[in-house]
């Protein structure tokens, strides 16, 4: 297997894009990475787009397609993956095995959502298709009330408080205020987002990730290509992918997601790295209690620590490992299908030192976690510096 | 009239797992011996969330708990507790089956 890194990195400013095209925001981050790879896009030999619900925020099916001829590339194989919020996870590991397997040398790994295009209730609506709607749908499960039965799980067998779950909110929306590319770029104080209207038992309206339009993308291509032309190479120590059952009763216990445990298992395995060595990490913080029960999951707190973790200030720019440095999908957003590329994006700026107010000093290896569905998908990823 | 009817799965012929689901194969261990069962409807709270901003056909119902039961026989099930007290409501109380609501589901009471 070849090893593999990213020589290009962009996205957009995430938020309301509602006035733009959707052809507008692709156009912007596919010529932003391909400017900053420093490669003519002819090199590209694939694109790997990922995009949850196109057909229904734009009726855009094919997206693959569609992304590869708006960026000029529409004679190259294309494709869409979908794995509702870690669509683009899917795609960055389908373009990485493409690369690692020989089978292309440089791919463009892309991912995009513009979802501010219906009125909310239609939006939960679509959201919550990323379940089993046939067996469960007639229970309107929404993204809020399936992590709000983990939470008072959690709750109960860990004595996770309340506050515990504010402050991850309160630390995402801090990091946001330094990250000009984040939806919500405002402090918002705990006080606040513990009063907030309760909109399903634990959660108020500050546990909840936001309704976000951008498009991401990276470049990949071989480590020994990527070294021969770009200064700043971010190698690709470790990737896994794991899976869990789909319906929610189903589900081993509501206190863990056994599809992240399997894919750190395996992108710890390949990086040959320890727990210790992550420097800082994006993780999916779809809600307050997903972030908690991740960081329990990756393996750096022990099961039900996580809470505790949180509001001791391990996890904030300045603690030990600081989690979500660009808001997370908290205040930087979460454009579901872009949210996986985006992650990785913000590692690599992370592991060139370009981030500005919110920069992790040394930070030398990077993790990227993303999680889909009911807890079914997950990609992690391990992201290393590759230049001096 | 009694609305209420029974609440039937299925259960694998081979690794003894339950399951409500329509499945046609074992979601446990893959074994197409799949038999009909019928479960005694009652359990406790798995766990739970009081819903108070719904959508779709439930948008009107709000404030409804939402919860997963874990039946007697050991498998677990998304259902709606009705009549439950929903400020005190928690983790642990018993739940018996109370009718298969159309277009929703298994619905549950206290028991």
């Amino acid at each position: 297997m070849r090893e593999v890194s990213i020589i290009g990195a962009y996205e957009t400013v995430h938020g309301n894009h509602s006035k733009r095209m959707l052809r507008d925001l692709v156009s912007e981050a596919g010529n932003g990475v391909i400017q900053d790879s420093g490669i003519d896009r002819k090199e590209i030999q694939a694109v790997f787009v990922g995009n949850y619900a196109g057909q229904e925020f734009n009726n855009q099916n094919t997206m693959g397609s569609y992304v590869a001829t708006v960026l000029g590339l529409g004679d190259r194989p294309a494709m869409k993956l979908e794995g509702a919020c870690a669509s683009g996870g899917l795609a960055f590991k389908a373009g990485f095995d493409a690369i690692a397997s020989g089978a292309y040398d440089t791919v463009l790994v892309f991912g995009v959502e513009k979802m501010n295009t219906k009125d909310p209730t239609t939006t939960m609506e679509i959201v919550s298709r990323g379940q089993d709607s046939e067996f469960e749908g007639g229970f309107c499960v929404s993204g809020p009330s399936g992590f709000a039965l983990n939470a008072i799980r959690h709750m109960h067998e860990f004595g996770t408080t309340r506050e515990m779950l504010g402050v991850v909110a309160e630390k995402n929306y801090f990091h946001g205020s330094k990250n000009p590319f984040a939806h919500k770029q405002k402090v918002i104080p705990l006080k606040n987002i513990l009063n907030a209207r309760i909109v399903t038992t634990p959660f108020g309206f500050h546990d909840m990730s936001l309704v976000t339009d951008a498009a991401t993308a990276v470049i990949l291509t071989t480590r020994e290509k990527a070294k021969s032309i770009s200064k700043k190479p971010i190698l690709v120590k470790g990737t896994g992918q794991g899976g869990d059952y789909f319906t929610l009763s189903m589900k081993r216990d509501s206190v863990s997601f056994p599809a992240t445990e399997k894919a750190a298992f395996q992108a710890f395995k390949m990086a040959g790295v320890d727990r210790k060595d992550i420097d800082v990490l994006e993780c999916h913080d779809c809600f307050t209690i997903t972030e908690i029960i991740n960081l329990e999951d990756l393996g750096f707190v022990e099961k039900g620590k996580g809470g505790g973790f949180t509001l001791d200030g391990h996890s904030r720019l300045g603690g030990k490992l600081p989690v979500n440095t660009s808001g997370g999908l908290k205040a930087k957003g979460h454009p579901i299908g872009a949210t996986g590329v985006g992650q990785v994006v913000e590692m690599v700026y992370q592991l060139r030192e370009t981030s500005g107010e919110r920069q992790v000093k040394n930070a030398r290896t990077a993790l990227t976690h993303v999680l889909g569905g009911p807890g079914a998908v997950c990609v992690v990823n391990i992201l290393q510096r590759d230049f001096e | 009239m009694n609305d209420i009817i029974s609440l039937d799965g299925k259960q694998c012929g081979s690794c003894h797992f339950y399951m409500l689901e329509p499945s046609f194969i074992c979601p446990n261990c893959g074994s197409e011996d799949l038999k009909n069962h019928s479960f005694q409807g009652e359990g406790i709270i798995y766990t739970f969330t009081v819903v108070m901003i719904g959508f779709g056909h439930l948008a009107n119902r709000a404030p409804y708990v939402l919860a997963i039961v874990e039946l007697k026989e050991g498998l677990k099930i998304l259902t709606i507790i009705e009549g439950a007290d929903k400020d005190n409501i928690k983790i642990g109380d018993p739940v018996k089956f109370k009718h298969m609501e159309a277009g929703t589901g298994p619905i549950f009471q206290p028991a």
